[in-house]
């Protein structure tokens, strides 16, 4: 053969197109978009629809109405996390796909990292539109000054990371499982279930609510810096970012690990 | 030059070998068939050979390159075809193969070039349908297309024709045959005349095992023909044959104008019972019963080790 090596970059971009392109093919990335704007989008359209005295009535400031809609972000960083990273490695031992997918002349390493780099850019797309409908929300009842774009800025990163860490632990559970279906329901139902008994056990028994372990815990962080500040949030915001990173780094090289492992 | 060598490849699950101590080596251009029965070891040797499985011990390369140190170099110049393998069920028949182009390093154009030219040698399905919605059969020979897009040196195929109707196994073994003029291909198989057509050289493999590791033409020197079918122009009852019944063992009927003649075997037998055939009436054709690799497969893997020993010590 005359073709000369591609290099892990270029077949980084391959696998990162393809699993884009596989995302926007599911109906689960369709549901999850038709979801957010439903929610955000139906809120907004309602508010816009009463009028603004009754926005006034129920929210005193443009802080309190996006703090308010952002309420809604840590779940849904959790869910798309769970839903995009949660068969990404258990369709190539579940299914006859690894026998094609593997057999190429790509390190493993690359794959995986343009799987993750695709659900995270997927995930992260959904939970920017549901940032963008509150901003424009924000914008649209109050004024542009008066929205609080510093700390709605930190918490749309804070919510990426979170984002990247559930995807992490998801890529971790799907490694994990041979299929790709039931990988799919054992990390949402550890991710919204399992985490939360988790964290109540231990609030319950151990009488702290500084739950430093729980990725869970950090995300209370993303709408309660918009509505107490910066400043002010439980947890605080380094340790939310902490948790979220450590959760990043730590299950992406368990699941590497686990995925280089693996046999078909 | 290509190359497939495996050194001392065995692999074990808990207490069961699916493959003890494999060792062969291959080099240049040609085709080698690998055969054995359902659970012999043919696909994990496959899997090992091409990094989808690691060796408990031992270790496999391809061109040269150890697949368990650099499975990325290694695989590069090897197409492969291990488990009737599913491309992504979502993308067209045409993404599919680009995705491979693209992973290997072919330039888009002569990607599609190529494309075009195996759609047309192995009646590609239409390739704007996604992979899922194609049948079995359309899907292994995108499969097979994929493998052989980038004009690999080395081609690994598991049982290729698995799946395929008459007509598209035709079209894969002639696009076999003519391949291996220029590349090396190793190919698991249950069909001996698949085998028989494509490949110079076969591995029979029983229980993890590798029981012959030999040329086909030295195969059919050593192996040991007892049956002959004779076709004869005119109707020919087994009776009438008497006058060789001193020389075979049975004589059954197939047709009216077809016989089988179980004999000893012997070399000097063989054009004996033709003259006296002759002699009988007009005959059309004399030929093996069963294929010469048949024959050999069945006094491996029937006999075992013990067949073995005897096949390569005749």
């Amino acid at each position: 053969m005359t073709h000369s090596p591609v290099s892990d970059t270029e077949q980084f971009e391959v696998a990162l197109t393809t699993q884009v392109r596989s995302y926007l093919s599911t109906y689960r990335f369709w549901a999850m978009l038709g979801l957010v704007l439903a929610i955000g989008g139906g809120i907004s359209l309602y508010l816009a629809a009463r009028g603004a005295g009754f926005v006034a009535h129920h929210f005193a400031t443009a802080t309190d109405y996006i703090g308010a809609i952002l309420g809604f972000v840590a779940f849904l960083a959790i869910v798309v996390g769970a839903f995009f990273g949660g068969d990404a490695i258990s369709t190539d031992f579940g299914t006859k796909t690894g026998y094609y997918v593997l057999a190429q002349p790509v390190k493993r390493s690359v794959l995986l990292s343009g799987r993750y780099v695709a659900a995270f850019l997927v995930s992260s797309g959904i939970v920017a539109v549901y940032y963008l409908i509150a901003m424009v929300g924000g914008v649209g009842f109050f004024s542009f000054g008066a929205v609080p774009w510093a700390s709605l800025g930190l918490s749309f990163l804070l919510a990426l990371l979170l984002t990247a860490g559930v995807l992490s632990f998801a890529f971790c559970l799907s490694s994990l499982s041979r299929s790709p279906a039931i990988g799919l329901v054992i990390t949402i139902i550890v991710l919204l279930v399992g985490l939360s008994i988790i964290d109540g056990v231990v609030t319950a028994f151990a009488g702290t609510s500084s739950l430093w372990f729980s990725i869970l815990y950090a995300a209370d962080a993303i709408s309660g810096m918009v509505t107490q500040g910066i400043s002010g949030t439980t947890p605080p915001v380094w340790q939310a970012a902490a948790i979220s990173a450590v959760y990043t780094v730590g299950f992406a090289a368990v699941a590497y690990v686990l995925y280089q492992r693996e046999e078909t | 030059m290509p190359s497939i060598e495996a050194q001392g490849l065995t692999k074990r699950y808990g207490g069961f070998t699916a493959l003890d101590d494999a060792s062969f080596k291959f080099e240049g251009s040609g085709a080698i068939g690998y055969l054995g029965p359902n659970g012999a070891g043919k696909t994990t040797t496959l899997k090992l050979l091409t990094g989808l499985a690691r060796p408990t011990a031992g270790r496999g390369l391809l061109n040269g390159v150890d697949i368990g140190r650099d499975p990325k170099r290694a695989l590069w110049d090897v197409g492969t075809v291990i488990e009737s393998p599913e491309p992504y069920p979502w993308q067209t028949g045409q993404r599919t193969l680009e995705m491979v182009a693209a992973f290997r390093g072919v330039p888009m154009r002569e990607a599609r070039a190529k494309i075009e030219e195996l759609a047309s040698e192995l009646d590609l399905p239409p390739l704007d349908k996604k992979t899922g919605a194609l049948s079995k059969g359309q899907r292994q020979r995108v499969v097979i297309a994929s493998s052989l897009l980038s004009d690999p040196g080395v081609i690994i195929l598991d049982e290729p024709t698995s799946g395929l109707d008459p007509a598209e196994r035709i079209a894969v073994r002639n696009i076999l045959v003519k391949l291996k003029r220029e590349h090396l291909i190793l190919m698991s198989s249950h069909l001996l005349s698949e085998v028989t057509e494509v490949c110079d050289r076969a591995i029979f493999i029983n229980h993890g095992k590798i029981l012959l590791n030999e040329t086909v033409e030295n195969i059919a020197k050593r192996a040991v023909d007892t049956q002959v079918d004779v076709e004869f122009a005119v109707p020919i009852h087994p009776d009438q044959l008497g006058s060789i019944a001193e020389l075979v063992r049975s004589v059954v009927a197939l047709s009216p104008t077809k016989l089988r003649i179980d004999y000893s075997g012997h070399s000097d037998a063989r054009p004996e019972i033709l003259k006296r055939c002759v002699a009988v009436g007009p005959v059309l054709s004399y030929a093996s019963a069963t294929l010469v690799l048949e024959d050999a497969y069945l006094q491996l893997i029937g006999g075992g080790v013990a067949g073995a020993n005897h096949l390569a010590e005749d």
